[in-house]
């Protein structure tokens, strides 16, 4: 009697398998659009969201400290800022290049601080300008030695700090930036965003 | 006179015959891989690879892990990286037990699981990719791995309780020698010490010693963070062993070789087939790991007539005999729970018609394989060689058991720099491939017996 009892689970149990094994080979892939501004945390890393959010805040929190006022007091012009770099010091390969664009288009937009192309941008635009003094006309040639010299620069860094115990994590992020005087090194804005997130994974799947 | 049982025991024969014959083995599907890859041919085992898994849902894993070894190999390390990172995810993903997965395992097959990698697999996946990372220049990326690996290492500790690897010191050992070469020196000092302490818990049983190199560490970094009494008993435990101050090194160049050995070993099958007195096949199949032959007697980095050896460590053969070891209760517990399933499936089908019965008897029997995927091409053990050298320019030479070797000509050192060789020497005949084909200057044959 155990026998068969035993022999009806397993074939009742290998036809469930073979459900499960159809019902999950034919799930298929579906694609939707979303608004760049939507929300959507899918793994709890680093994304897109906490890119803009964090370039938004910090830089806002930027334009209203103190050395924006001081600089146009001491000198009449808006400051010149270059962003340098952002290093990654967290536990995920997240991109830096987003969150720095998202710093530039933050500050540019504000209107006002004076914004100089990177190092490496820089480069390309001078072969351009060299370029130009071989083959452009001399009313349209751009001189070299006229380029604008940032007064500041923008350093940062992302930091994780990770807890996890079996399948539950929080992932506490830090960004911090710097703002240093090019001119005597002074450091004359820090600033520090913190982002905390409690990702609960999945116990069972199909 | 009619003799079912004979008839039925005889087709049950031929059947099983036809069947097996299509049942091809992860070693038969990888065969022509290793074959490429040994003849040093890694493009052409990376095309082999493809034919050998892809589009094989269970082992989507381990084909990310293969390709991106093999695409390493290749110097292509940013589609090593990228396969790498496609590997952990899913690791991520398919790590979380799977109902029907579990099921099947325990009624099919072993190998109807989604093969999700080994302990030391998963943790040797952030080594390579750091590999790639300090080849490509991007040190920070390494890093990463680095802070990855102690998670993955952190989760270990947590899941292995009992367990001889139940961390991995050369992972700490990297980490140590990445964190050192950023400048962060504190991290530096805790990686070396838990690398220390994991070297020394898991000698006896894996046989790899803590390096001569990890011992200065510990005796550079304590004595510049002034851990005297730290210090004082590294001096007591290591004799007399040379070292230099931070200082001292400062005004040094370092070249950091790293070479894996051989190749990972392979798993084969142990089975035992029985027919009992009803005529019914039985068959229990496990898995037990083979050594590949290659070693290395001794390798090392040459320069200016200085010269490091470089030593073992990490055993990859060693951990993964082990972790199989460790594992070959839950195995065979299994195995046996499969056996009793698939005779309570014959005896229920033997009853609607006895042909039934045969029929599931020979596809149960047959399908009962031991589960013999891992990560094959991994080295069997990974060497390290630390040389410390004054700044300036410098002809490199590795050297692979004191006949085959590679020297990297005019590569420019300055004080305080760190400069990463990784390669992977495969088999006597084969050499290196380690994927050391760009960003390391010219290079030349070293001549015959180098040293």
């Amino acid at each position: 009697m155990p026998t068969v009892t035993a022999t009806r689970i397993t074939t009742l149990s290998l036809s469930l398998l073979l459900t499960v094994l159809v019902t999950v080979g034919g799930c298929g892939k579906t694609v939707e659009r979303i608004d760049s501004d939507e929300t959507r945390d899918l793994s709890g890393r680093w994304n897109d969201t906490d890119s803009r959010l964090v370039a938004e805040e910090m830089v806002a929190d930027a334009l209203a400290r103190p050395w924006l006022t001081d600089h146009r007091d001491e000198t009449g012009d808006r400051p010149t800022v270059i962003v340098g770099e952002v290093r990654n010091l967290s536990h995920e390969h997240l991109n830096t290049r987003t969150f720095i664009n998202d710093l530039q288009r933050e500050l540019i937009n504000s209107g006002r601080v004076e914004f100089v192309a990177s190092a490496e941008q820089r480069e390309s635009i001078r072969e351009e300008r060299a370029d130009q003094d071989l083959h452009a006309s001399p009313e349209t040639r751009k001189a070299m030695g006229e380029e604008l010299g940032a007064d500041y620069m923008l350093l940062g860094s992302i930091n994780t700090i990770i807890d996890r115990e079996g399948r539950e994590q929080v992932r506490f992020y830090q960004v911090d930036l710097e703002m240093i005087s090019l001119a005597d090194n002074r450091k004359v804005w820090l600033g520090q965003k913190k982002i905390k997130k409690y990702i609960e994974g999945a116990a069972l799947r199909p | 006179m009619r003799h079912p049982w004979l008839t039925g025991r005889l087709v049950g024969l031929l059947a099983l015959a036809l069947f097996a014959g299509g049942c091809a083995t992860h070693s038969d599907r990888f065969a022509p891989v290793e074959e490429a890859l040994l003849a040093g041919h890694p493009d052409r085992a990376l095309e082999a690879v493809d034919d050998a898994l892809a589009g094989r849902r269970a082992d989507a894993i381990l084909f990310h892990l293969e390709r991106g070894m093999l695409r390493r190999m290749t110097g292509d390390h940013r589609g090593s990286n990228a396969d790498l990172e496609r590997a952990k995810g899913l690791m991520e993903e398919l790590g979380v037990t799977s109902v029907s997965e579990t099921f099947g395992s325990l009624t099919v097959a072993e190998g109807v699981s989604s093969y999700v990698g080994a302990p030391h697999e998963q943790v040797l996946l952030h080594l390579v990719k750091a590999f790639n990372y300090l080849d490509l220049g991007q040190r920070d990326a390494a890093r990463v791995e680095a802070l990855q690996v102690d998670l993955r290492l952190q989760a270990l500790a947590a899941e292995a309780e009992g367990s001889v690897y139940d961390a991995d010191p050369f992972a700490r050992y990297l980490s140590g020698i990445l964190f050192e070469a950023l400048g962060e020196r504190s991290d530096a000092l805790i990686a070396y010490r838990k690398a220390y302490r994991a070297y020394r818990r898991q000698e006896a049983a894996i046989g790899v010693q803590p390096p001569a190199s990890l011992r200065a560490a510990l005796l550079r970094l304590t004595d510049a963070l002034g851990l005297d009494d730290e210090h004082a008993g590294y001096r007591e435990a290591f004799g007399d062993l040379e070292w230099r101050t931070v200082a001292e090194q400062a005004r040094r160049a370092h070249v950091i070789f790293i070479t894996g050995e051989g190749l990972a070993p392979v798993k084969v099958e142990n089975s035992l087939n029985v027919q009992d007195a009803q005529g019914k096949l039985h068959r229990i199949a496990l898995p037990a790991y083979r050594s590949r032959p290659w070693r290395l007697t001794a390798a090392g980095v040459e320069a200016g007539g200085e010269r490091a050896p470089a030593a073992v460590v990490a055993d990859v053969d060693a951990i993964a005999r082990t972790v199989l070891d460790e594992r070959m209760g839950a195995i065979t517990a299994r195995a046996l729970a499969r056996a009793v399933a698939k005779n309570a499936a014959v005896d229920e089908a033997a009853e609607a018609h006895p042909l039934a019965g045969l029929a599931v008897n020979v596809a149960g029997f047959a399908s009962e394989r031991a589960d013999l995927r891992s990560w094959r091409t991994l080295p069997a053990r990974y060497r390290l060689a630390w040389l410390d050298l004054p700044p300036g320019t410098h002809d490199l030479t590795l050297s692979f058991g004191g006949r085959e070797g590679r020297t990297l000509e005019e590569v420019d050192l300055r004080a305080g720099e760190y400069h990463f060789l990784i390669d992977h020497w495969i088999a006597p005949g084969t050499g290196s491939v380690g994927g050391m084909h760009d960003g390391h200057g010219a290079e030349r044959p070293a001549a015959a017996g180098a040293r």
